[in-house]
C-alpha cells in the first residue's frame, strides 16, 4: 500500500537514484570527471595555494602574506591597472569579436572560410610573434611609430594591443558557437514583422547569444588578467597583478608571496563562475528539434558591408603576422635590413632545433585528441545528466578554475604536486605525458565554455525519449548528442592543439631533457637576443598550425558531410 | 481493474509544493487530459508518470506493477513533447526505429523487421515515403507525426503527450487532433495527453482531469465537466461562464441584486449562503412560449457576429452584473436581435450552477 | 612539406620518445643549467671526451626559471647536478640545504673567491659574467649623446629618457647592479645615486638582457645589462659600444654544483672535478674575460683587457642576505611612481 511506498522513499532517499545502470555510469562518469580535474587541477594549485599562508620554512602564518603584500606600494598600482587593462582589452575585443562572428555566420559575404583563417590566424601563433611585431611597427624604430602620436608602445598600449590581439580568437570561438546554432524561425518571424536589421539583432541576435556573450567577456577579462607575457615583453614598467607573480616567483623565488597573488587572482574566475551560473539558469534552449537551422540569404548590401567591417579586422592580423614573417628573414633589425634565410635551419640552433619542434607537435596532437573528448564528454555529464546536482555543480566549478590560473603558478604547481615524493602518480614527472595532462587541465575551460555552449542548445527531452525508448543514454550520446556538436568537438581540438603547440608559461616548469618544446625554444632564442631565428621558429609553428587546420577541415568536411547533412536538408 | 493507479503522490520542489496529494486512477485503453493553467502541476504529474522527475511521496502502479520507484527506462511508456524532440541528424526513419534497435526481443530488432514496422508506421501517420528526410525537411505538423510514430514504434502499454499540439497552428492542430485521437483509438492504447487547451481537452478525451495549484479540480468525461463542473474554477476553466454574486433567498431560489431566480441546484442549502450562480451563455435563451421559469427583460449593449452564433453583453433589469449570452443565428434573425436591442430572456432553472462563495 | 611526412615524423617522434624513456639511468646525469645553448655542446663534448660512458642530459632555461624549478623540486630533486648558473642562485640552494658539498680534486687552484669557503664547498665558480653598459652608437648620434663612460655619466641630465635597465625585482642582473651601486658607494650614496639615475629611466625591464637588445635594436640609445649579451650582439652586428664604467663593475660568477640526493653522485663527481679544470676553464675563456682559475683567460673581443680589475669586491653573502631589504626598499622608492618620464 502507499503507506509502505512513502515510508521507503523516506528511508530510500538519496539512494534510490543510483539504483539503475544508466545513472550508475553516469555518477562513473561524473566522478571520474571530478577526480581527473581534482589531480590535474585543484590539488596541484592547493600544493601551491596553501604556500601563501605559510612562511618560508613552511609554517602556517595566517594572512601575514597578505598583509605584507597590501602593505607593498605597488600594490594599489596593480590592481588598478589590471582591472584597466582587462576592462579595456575586453569590450575591444567582444565588440570586434562580435562584429566578425554576426559577418562570419549571419551574412554571405564571399571568402568567409579564408577570412575565419586568418581571422583565427592570432591563435595559431606563439605569443611571441606580436609583441616582436608590435616593436618592429610601433617601436622607437617602427615603421608606424608615428601613428601612435609620440605615446610609447611599451607600457598599456602595447599590452591592450597585443593582448587585444591574442584574445581576439578565443572570443571569436566561442561567438561563432552561439551564432551558429540559433532558430532561424526567429529571423523569419523578425522579418514577417518588418523588423529592421539593427532592431533584430538587438531583439532577436544579442539575447539569443547572451550567454556566449557573457562567456567570451569573462574568458577574455580573465585571460587578460592572469596574462604575464604581453606585460612584460611589452608593458614596459607597467605595473600588473601578473607580473607581481613573475617577480616574485621567477625573480625573487618567493612562491609564498607569488601565491598570494595567484589567490587574489582566482577571484575574478570565481565571479566569472558565480556569474554563469546565474546567467544558465536564465538560458533556455534555443534549438530544439524542429528549430530550422539558420542560412544566411544573400542581400548585397549587407554583404558588401559585412566584408568592409572585416576587412581592417583582417588587415590587421595580417599587418601583424606578416611583419613577424618579415623579421624571420631579417638579418639583423633595424641596421641590416637585408633578407636572410639562414634562420630557419633550426638545427644549427640553440632550443632543441627539430627535435623541439617534433616533441611540440607530439604533445600538441596528444593534448587534441584526448583534451577534446575527455573535456566534452565531461561536460555532456554536467549539462545532460538528471540529478547529482552536488557532483556536476563541482565538475563545473572545477571546470571554472584554469581559466583563472596563470600559466607559471599551474606550472609550478604541477612540481610540488607532482613531484612529491610521496605522490603516486610521480613517475609522470618529467614525461610526456605531465605536459599533456598539464596543457589540458590549463586550457581546459574555454574547451568546458565551448561544449557547454553547443550542449545548451540541444533539446533537453533527447534524454528523456531515450529513456523511454529504452536506449541507454551513452549510446543517444553517441548516436545524436555527439554528431550535433561534432563541429563544436572539432572546434575545441583544433584549440588544444594550436594552445599546446604554442604554450609556454607553465610547461617551461615541466620539460626534462627528452621532452624540450618548441615554443619553450622560442623564448629562450628571444633571450638570446637571437630574434629572428626566434621569430623563424615562430612562422613555424603558424603555419604547421594553419597546416594542421586545412588538414582538420579537409578530413572534417568530409564527417560533416556524412553526419551534417541535416543541416543542409 | 484500472491500468494505472495513482495514490496520494506529492511532489515538492523545495518550498514549492507542485503535487498536493494526487490520487487518480485510469482504465486500459483510455484517453485522459490532464487540464489546467500552466503551474498547476500537470507537467509533473506526467514527469513523474513517466519517471522524468521522481515524486517526493506517494506511489504509481501501472499494469499491476508498483513502478513508483523504477527510472524511466524500466518502465512501460512512450512519450512525445511540444518540442518533438526530433533528433535532427537522423532520418525520419532513425528516429522512428530509434527504440526499435534496442528492443529486448530478438525478432523485433531484425533489420527487415524494423524496415517494416517503420514503414507500416510511417503509412499509419500518412507519411508514406518519408523515410530518407530528415526532420527539418518537415513541416511542424508532419514532425510531431513522426514524434507520435517513434513514440508507439515499440508498443508501450501507456503513450504520454506533453503538449504535443501547442507549437503548431490552428489549422494543422485542428487536423492532428483528430488524427491522434483515431490512432489512438485504433491501436487501443492508454494515453495521458498534458493541455492547456479546454477544446483539445473536450474533444479528444475520454476523460478530463482538470488540475489547479497541484490538485484535481474534478475528473469526468468531457461531458460532465462541460455541464457539471464541480468547481468555480472548472467552470470557469472550461468553456465561458456567466459568474453573479448572490445568496440563497429560500428553497430553490437565490436572489442576485433585486432578482429572484428558481435554481435547481441550490436545492439543499441554507437561507442565506453566498454563492456564486452560473450560466453558460449558450444556456440562455430569447424567451418563447412554453415553460419558462426565470424571465428576464434585458437589452443588448455589445454585439459580435462568430460565424455559427452571435455573443451579446446584456443589460439585465434587476441584475446590475453584465451577462453573456450566445445566441443561434436563427434566433438572431427571428427575433431581430442587435446593439440597443430590447428583448425578453429566459434563464433555465435546472441550467443554473452554484457554487459556495469561498468565505 | 606533406601532411604524409609530418605524420610519418610524428609517428617517428613518438617511438623515440618511448625509447628514451626506458634507456637506463645510471651513467646519465641530468644537469641543470642557465648557460647559453651554444655552448652547452661544447661543454658536452668536452666532458665526454674524457667520460664517454656519462651521458649528459640538459635542462637549460633563464637563471630565473632554473632556479624557480630547482627550488621547486626540493622535495624531490629531479637533477643530479647544476653546471653554469648564477653563484647567488647556488646561495640560495645552500640556504635550503639542497646541496651536496664536495671537494673537486685540484679546487684550490682556482681564485679564491671563485669557489665556496667552507672546507668541504658546496658550489664552485666557473666565470665572471660583469655588468656593461650597451651604449648604441646610431642612436646616440641622433640624439647627440655622448658616450658614457661611469655610472655617475649616466645621471648626466643629457641621457633624460634614454635608459633602460632591468627591474632588480624580475632580473637577477638588476638586483646585481643595485647590489653592485650600493657596496660601491656605500648605502646613503649608493641610494641617492639611484635616485639621480631614476630621474633618466626611460623604463625598467623584466629581464636582464633585454636593455642590451633593446639597444641593440635602437628601442634605446643606453641599456644597462650584462657585458657577455652585449658582446654577442655586437658581434652579430649591432651597432654597440661596450661601457664599462670606471667606478667598477658588479659582477656574478657562474657556477656548479652536486644536487644533495643525487643516484649519480661518481658521475657528479666527476662532472664538479672536469668543471674546475684547466681544459674547462679555456672553454669558458671563449665567451668569458674572466675565468675562475687565474692566469688561463686570454683577452675576448670587445671585454676590456683590465676586466678582472674593474670588477668589485662583491660580497655575496652580504648582498643574499640584505636581498628582501634592499628590493623592498628599490620598490618603494622606484615602482610605486608612475612613468618618470
Amino acid at each position: 500500500m502507499s503507506s509502505r511506498s512513502i515510508a521507503m522513499n523516506a528511508v530510500g532517499g538519496a539512494s534510490r537514484r543510483f539504483l539503475h545502470k544508466d545513472q550508475w555510469v553516469q555518477a562513473a562518469g561524473l566522478l571520474i570527471a571530478a577526480a581527473f580535474l581534482l589531480v590535474a587541477m585543484v590539488l596541484p594549485l592547493y600544493a601551491i595555494l596553501s604556500k601563501s599562508v605559510q612562511n618560508k620554512a613552511g609554517d602556517f602564518v595566517g594572512l601575514e602574506n597578505f598583509i605584507a603584500y597590501a602593505s607593498s606600494p605597488s600594490l594599489f598600482d596593480s590592481v588598478l591597472n589590471s582591472l584597466f587593462i582587462a576592462s579595456l582589452t575586453t569590450v575591444i575585443v567582444i565588440t570586434l569579436a562580435l562584429l566578425a562572428a554576426y559577418a562570419l555566420t549571419r551574412s554571405c559575404m564571399p571568402f568567409k572560410g579564408v577570412i575565419r583563417l586568418l581571422m583565427m590566424g592570432p591563435i595559431f601563433a606563439p605569443s611571441l610573434l606580436p609583441a616582436i611585431s608590435l616593436v618592429y611597427l610601433f617601436g622607437n624604430q617602427g615603421f608606424l611609430k608615428s601613428w601612435l602620436f609620440g605615446e610609447s608602445i611599451y607600457g598599456p598600449i602595447g599590452i591592450v594591443i597585443s593582448l587585444s590581439f591574442w584574445c581576439f580568437p578565443h572570443a571569436l570561438m566561442i561567438l561563432i558557437t552561439a551564432l551558429s546554432n540559433t532558430d532561424a524561425r526567429l529571423y523569419e518571424s523578425a522579418k514577417a514583422l518588418r523588423t529592421s536589421g539593427w532592431r533584430t539583432f538587438f531583439t532577436v541576435t544579442l539575447p539569443s547569444i547572451k550567454y556566449g556573450l557573457i562567456s567570451a567577456s569573462f574568458v577574455v577579462f580573465t585571460l587578460v588578467i592572469t596574462d604575464f607575457g604581453a606585460p612584460k615583453v611589452i608593458g614596459g614598467q607597467y605595473d600588473v597583478l601578473a607580473t607581481d607573480i613573475y617577480k616574485q616567483v621567477i625573480g625573487q623565488q618567493n612562491f609564498q608571496m607569488g601565491a598570494v597573488v595567484s589567490v587574489i587572482l582566482l577571484l575574478p574566475a570565481m565571479l566569472a563562475f558565480a556569474a554563469d551560473r546565474w546567467v544558465q539558469k536564465k538560458q533556455v534552449a534555443l534549438v530544439t528539434s524542429r528549430a530550422q537551422p539558420y542560412r544566411a540569404e544573400p542581400n548585397r548590401r549587407k554583404d558588401v558591408s559585412m566584408l568592409a567591417l572585416c576587412l581592417p579586422i583582417i588587415a590587421i592580423v595580417i599587418g601583424v603576422l606578416g611583419t613577424a614573417v618579415y623579421a624571420s628573414f631579417v638579418t639583423f633589425w633595424p641596421y641590416n635590413l637585408s633578407l636572410s634565410l639562414n634562420n630557419y635551419q633550426f638545427d644549427l640552433m640553440d632550443g632543441g632545433g627539430w627535435d623541439a619542434y617534433f616533441n611540440s607537435i607530439e604533445m600538441a596532437f596528444y593534448t587534441a585528441l584526448f583534451g577534446s573528448f575527455l573535456i566534452f564528454t565531461n561536460a555532456y555529464l554536467v549539462e545532460k545528466v538528471q540529478g547529482m546536482r552536488a557532483l556536476r555543480g563541482l565538475v563545473h566549478l572545477f571546470a571554472m578554475i584554469p581559466l583563472a590560473v596563470p600559466g607559471l603558478v599551474l606550472g609550478l604547481a604541477y612540481i610540488f604536486f607532482f613531484n612529491a615524493p610521496n605522490n603516486p602518480l610521480n613517475s609522470l614527472y618529467g614525461t610526456m605525458g605531465i605536459l599533456v595532462i598539464c596543457t589540458i587541465a590549463h586550457y581546459y575551460t574555454v574547451c568546458h565554455l565551448t561544449s557547454i555552449t553547443a550542449l545548451k542548445q540541444i533539446d533537453k527531452e533527447f534524454e528523456a525519449v531515450s529513456a523511454s525508448l529504452k536506449v541507454p543514454f551513452y549510446q543517444t550520446f553517441l548516436r545524436v548528442t555527439l554528431p550535433l556538436c561534432l563541429p563544436a568537438l572539432l572546434e575545441v581540438g583544433i584549440y588544444l592543439f594550436v594552445n599546446a603547440v604554442n604554450t609556454v608559461s607553465a610547461v617551461v616548469f615541466l620539460y626534462s631533457a627528452n621532452t624540450t618544446l618548441a615554443s619553450v625554444s622560442i623564448l629562450n632564442m628571444d633571450d638570446a637576443g637571437d630574434i629572428a631565428p626566434a621569430a623563424a621558429m615562430g612562422v613555424l609553428l603558424m603555419l604547421t598550425c594553419m597546416g594542421v587546420k586545412l588538414l582538420h577541415w579537409l578530413l572534417s568536411r568530409q564527417l560533416i558531410n556524412n553526419t551534417q547533412a541535416w543541416r543542409k536538408a | 481493474m484500472s491500468y494505472l493507479s495513482i495514490q496520494n503522490l506529492k511532489k515538492h520542489f523545495g518550498e514549492f509544493t507542485a503535487l498536493q496529494d494526487i490520487s487518480l486512477d485510469i482504465k486500459e485503453g483510455e484517453f485522459v487530459c490532464f487540464l489546467g493553467p500552466s503551474g498547476c502541476g500537470k507537467t509533473t504529474l506526467l514527469r513523474a508518470i513517466a519517471g522524468l522527475d521522481q515524486q517526493s511521496e506517494g506511489s504509481i502502479h501501472q499494469a499491476g506493477r508498483d513502478i513508483s520507484q523504477l527510472p524511466p527506462d524500466q518502465r512501460d511508456f512512450g512519450i512525445v513533447f511540444q518540442s518533438y524532440a526530433l533528433f535532427p541528424n537522423l532520418t525520419v526513419a532513425d528516429n522512428i526505429a530509434y527504440g526499435l534497435k534496442n528492443s529486448s526481443d530478438a525478432k523485433v530488432r531484425q533489420r527487415d523487421a524494423i524496415t517494416q514496422r517503420v514503414d507500416e508506421l510511417l503509412e499509419l501517420i500518412g507519411l508514406a515515403g518519408a523515410n530518407h528526410k530528415y526532420p527539418s525537411q518537415l513541416s511542424g505538423g508532419q514532425q510531431q507525426r513522426v514524434a507520435l510514430a517513434r513514440a508507439i514504434a515499440t508498443k508501450p502499454g501507456l503513450l504520454l503527450l506533453d503538449e504535443p499540439l501547442s507549437a503548431l497552428d490552428a489549422r494543422v492542430r485542428v487536423h492532428l487532433r483528430r488524427e491522434i485521437k483515431e490512432l489512438q483509438r485504433t491501436l487501443g492504447i492508454t494515453t495521458i495527453m498534458v493541455t492547456h487547451d479546454q477544446e483539445e481537452a473536450l474533444t479528444m478525451a475520454d476523460k478530463i482531469v482538470v488540475m489547479n495549484n497541484g490538485v484535481i479540480e474534478q475528473v469526468g468525461t468531457p461531458e460532465e465537466i462541460y455541464a457539471a463542473p464541480a468547481s468555480a474554477f472548472v467552470a470557469s476553466f472550461v468553456g465561458t461562464m456567466n459568474f453573479l454574486n448572490s445568496f440563497v433567498s429560500d428553497t430553490n431560489r437565490v436572489q442576485v441584486d433585486e432578482t429572484y431566480l428558481s435554481c435547481d441546484a441550490c436545492g439543499d442549502m441554507e437561507q442565506d449562503t453566498q454563492v456564486s450562480v452560473a450560466i453558460r451563455p449558450e444556456d440562455i435563451r430569447v424567451r418563447f412560449n412554453g415553460d419558462a421559469t426565470n424571465t428576464l427583460r434585458a437589452s443588448v449593449r455589445g454585439f459580435e457576429y462568430l460565424g455559427a452564433f452571435a455573443r451579446a453583453e446584456l443589460d439585465v433589469d434587476g441584475i446590475h452584473q453584465p451577462i453573456v449570452a450566445d445566441f443561434s443565428m436563427n434566433d438572431v434573425r427571428d427575433h431581430n436581435i442587435c446593439c440597443g436591442a430590447q428583448m425578453h430572456l429566459d434563464i433555465p432553472k435546472h441550467r443554473l450552477h452554484v457554487f459556495r462563495e469561498a468565505s | 612539406m606533406t601532411n604524409k611526412a609530418t605524420f610519418t615524423k610524428l609517428a617517428l617522434a613518438t617511438l623515440m620518445s618511448a625509447t628514451a624513456l626506458s634507456a637506463h639511468a645510471g651513467s646519465e646525469l641530468t644537469v641543470y643549467t642557465a648557460l647559453e645553448a651554444e655552448d652547452l655542446k661544447r661543454y658536452a663534448a668536452a666532458f665526454n671526451k674524457k667520460h664517454p660512458d656519462i651521458k649528459i642530459n640538459w635542462v637549460r632555461d633563464s637563471t630565473g626559471i632554473v632556479t624557480a624549478k630547482l627550488l621547486a623540486e626540493k622535495e624531490n630533486p629531479q637533477a643530479d647536478a647544476v653546471w653554469g648558473l648564477a653563484a647567488t642562485s647556488l646561495l640560495v640552494l645552500k640556504g635550503e640545504q639542497m646541496l651536496q658539498p664536495y671537494k673537486p680534486a685540484g679546487v684550490e687552484k682556482l681564485s679564491k673567491k671563485f669557489y665556496d669557503q667552507d672546507a668541504t664547498p658546496s658550489w664552485v665558480g666557473m666565470d665572471a659574467w660583469m655588468a656593461a653598459v650597451c651604449f648604441n652608437t646610431v642612436e646616440a648620434k641622433k640624439h647627440n649623446l655622448p658616450k658614457p663612460t661611469s655610472w655617475e655619466d649616466l645621471t648626466k641630465p643629457v641621457y633624460q629618457g634614454h635608459i633602460v635597465m632591468p627591474n632588480p625585482n624580475s632580473s637577477g642582473t638588476g638586483f646585481l647592479d643595485v647590489s653592485s651601486w650600493l657596496q660601491m658607494f656605500g648605502e646613503e650614496n649608493g641610494w641617492q645615486y639611484m635616485d639621480r639615475l631614476h630621474n633618466n629611466i626611460a623604463r625598467y625591464t623584466h629581464s636582464g638582457s633585454k636593455p642590451c637588445k633593446l639597444a641593440a635594436a635602437g628601442e634605446a640609445p643606453i641599456g644597462i645589462s650584462f657585458a657577455f649579451r652585449g658582446a654577442k650582439l655586437k658581434k652579430k652586428g649591432a651597432p654597440l659600444d661596450l661601457v664599462f664604467p670606471k667606478e667598477g663593475l658588479g659582477w656574478d660568477m657562474e657556477a656548479s654544483a652536486i644536487v644533495k640526493g643525487t643516484d649519480n653522485l661518481d658521475a657528479a663527481k666527476k662532472l664538479m672535478d672536469f668543471s674546475i679544470s684547466e681544459e674547462a676553464n679555456r672553454l669558458y675563456n671563449k665567451g668569458y674575460a674572466v675565468v675562475a682559475m687565474p692566469g688561463i683567460a686570454k683577452p675576448v673581443q670587445y671585454f676590456p683587457e683590465n676586466a678582472a680589475e674593474l670588477m668589485i669586491d662583491n660580497n655575496f653573502e652580504w648582498a643574499a642576505s640584505n636581498r628582501t631589504e634592499i628590493l623592498k626598499q628599490w620598490q618603494t622608492r622606484y615602482d610605486s611612481k608612475s612613468d618618470p618620464k
